[in-house]
């Protein structure tokens, strides 16, 4: 278990970030920027925060108040970087053997032989690392971290400089890695599907702060502020002013009466996949319908993306996206589209300073 | 034909670029992690010889440990050592003119080395000693065997400071390059000039051994 509680400012950018990480997967989502690797760096030692206090297992890795702060040495976590930081002019064996640390020589070549084979690098294993393929040095990699028993798995985009196609093999045999390591894993990414794939708990960073954080479902029904509601990749956001039960929406000229809404929410959102023609809603789901025109049509690979708005205004467009069976499904197109209740997404703006 | 001069020459030059070649490295290591100001500051230090007339570093030489000068008389006074006009004294002169070959490549060459394999070797537990030696001189050899290249030839051509600190006593403090301005300065153009030709050998040979540690090598 992991408590981290800690500032830094660099430059105009100052990171306050108070999480707590329990055995699983924990992602940190947000944009880049926002301080979700910076994070990761105070917690392995290798960059130092100005305040507060990191704990692992009950033992404190950094305290500002009490003067401690434990070289990444002494740290025992475990970080996977961005680009797998490799040692160029060592081996594979090498490479995993100078991660088995407190180990004898011979410890040391048992445990890189055991973990070759777990990671499927065995014929690899006397070979440099620019001899290998992108997923090849992942592997090697993640075997030289665990070559070490590290007691978190931290990473930073994993897959931020692979080609999308190898990823997905790799994402598969990482979740096998996250089983069986059954420790705390921590896991930067802005990709809000890998994330939903690979993690169960899922904290949201913007501009240095954690905002909502939970577990992934409820983040991403609900993901109650502006920020994570657009990395989780929600298109459409627009400012609503609410009046009592009544919430209007200026740039979507939309008004209309929910019921229950949670407080101080000063925007609303609706996902683009969401949206669909009133005459596919049951009358008492729809929160609002309204009739409309196309502004423009994109043909993307799977989907149909529509940017739409109120008929005869001049306002914002909404994106609307519609498989492409449905779209040919379509015989006209419909009158007016519908939100349905469980659907529209009640978002406070926040890290707004 | 006497050969001590050039005998001389590279054993100064020897001891001088091993000198260097710690120091230069310590010093580009110690650099790296400074803050931005300071590290401005000891860089300006450390590379002045660079720019300096070479008959300044002899100067300063002789001011501090001449046995006239206050150190130098007690160095006489403790060790019965003097150390200017003696073929040591061209160890330390061409030690300082060498040093900011060495640190200037070593520090290259460590500023532009992937930062995020040390932070690496850190979080894996490495010591900094494994991480120095095992993951930062390796990876970083061709820049710091070329400046080290560099900085041995630049010494065995020293002339203006070893001139001031130990002059020209035949057989003893007698270099490459002093003996070419010694014969020329008594009319023995023949010795200048077989000493200019012996110069310029040794400067092709290192010519050639600075192009090949240069060229950029791919592992693999």
């Amino acid at each position: 278990m992991l408590t981290c509680n800690i500032g830094k400012k660099l430059g105009g950018f100052s990171l306050d970030v108070n999480i707590s990480v329990e055995p699983g997967v924990t992602a940190l989502l947000g944009a880049s920027g926002s301080g979700k690797s910076m994070t990761l760096r105070c917690i392995a030692g290798i960059s130092k925060p100005d305040r507060g206090r990191i704990e692992l297992n009950g033992v404190a890795l950094f305290d500002s108040e009490k003067k401690i702060n434990l070289p990444p040495q002494k740290r025992n976590t475990g970080f996977l970087f961005q680009d797998y930081a490799l040692f160029p002019n060592m081996t594979v064996r090498q490479n995993i053997m100078a991660g088995a640390k407190g180990k004898t020589a011979r410890e040391k070549q048992a445990a890189a032989e055991e973990l070759s084979e777990a990671f499927h690098i065995a014929p690899h294993l006397d070979k440099h690392p620019v001899q290998l393929s992108g997923g090849e040095k992942q592997r090697c990699a993640l075997a030289r971290i665990l070559a070490g028993s590290p007691d978190i798995l931290m990473l930073d985009e994993p897959f931020g400089a692979l080609d999308s196609h190898l990823r997905w093999a790799l994402e598969i045999e990482l979740a096998e890695t996250f089983k069986r390591f059954r420790k705390p894993v921590l896991y930067v990414s802005h990709n809000r599907s890998e994330i939903f794939r690979l993690c169960d708990n899922i904290v949201i960073i913007n501009g240095g702060r954690n905002e909502a954080c939970g577990d992934k479902w409820g983040i991403f029904k609900n993901p109650a502020t502006v920020q994570a509601a657009r990395v989780t990749g929600c298109k459409n956001i627009a400012a609503a002013q609410v009046a009592g039960t009544r919430v209007s929406v200026p740039d979507w000229g939309i008004c209309f009466e929910p019921g229950d809404i949670p407080n101080d929410v000063d925007h609303i959102g609706i996902r683009a996949n969401h949206i669909i023609p009133v005459s596919a809603a049951k009358k008492e789901d729809i929160a609002v319908a309204f009739p409309f025109e196309i502004a423009n049509e994109i043909e993307d690979t799977f989907t149909y993306i529509l940017m739409v708005r109120k008929q005869g205004t001049d306002l914002p467009v909404i994106r609307w996206e519609i498989p492409k069976k449905d779209r040919a499904a379509l015989k006209e197109m419909p009158q007016e589209l519908a939100f349905l209740r469980e659907h529209i997404l009640y978002l406070k703006q926040e890290g707004k300073q | 034909m006497d050969l001590f001069p050039l005998y001389n020459s590279l054993r100064i030059t020897a001891i001088a670029t091993t000198a260097a070649f710690a120091l230069g490295l310590l010093a580009a290591y110690a650099v790296l992690r400074l803050p931005r100001v300071v590290k401005g500051i000891c860089d300006s230090i450390l590379t002045i010889p660079l720019v300096l007339p070479p008959t300044v570093i002899g100067y300063f030489i002789l001011v501090t440990l001449a046995p006239r000068s206050a150190f130098g008389a007690k160095l006489m006074e403790w060790f019965s050592v003097t150390i200017t006009m003696r073929w040591y004294a061209a160890v330390i002169a061409v030690a300082i003119v060498a040093f900011p070959f060495v640190y200037r490549t070593a520090r290259g060459a460590f500023e532009s080395f992937d930062q995020n394999l040390l932070d690496a070797g850190r979080t894996l537990g490495l010591s900094e000693k494994f991480i120095f030696f095992r993951i930062l001189l390796p990876n970083c050899k061709h820049g710091i065997i070329a400046g080290t290249v560099i900085a041995f030839a630049r010494g065995l051509g020293e002339y203006g400071a070893t001139s001031m600190v130990c002059g020209y006593i035949s057989g003893k403090t007698a270099t490459v390059s002093t003996s070419v301005a010694f014969f020329w300065q008594i009319n023995r153009e023949d010795m200048a000039f077989y000493w200019v030709m012996i110069n310029l050998a040794v400067s092709v040979v290192f010519m050639v051994l600075i192009n090949i540690f240069n060229q950029p090598k791919v592992r693999g």
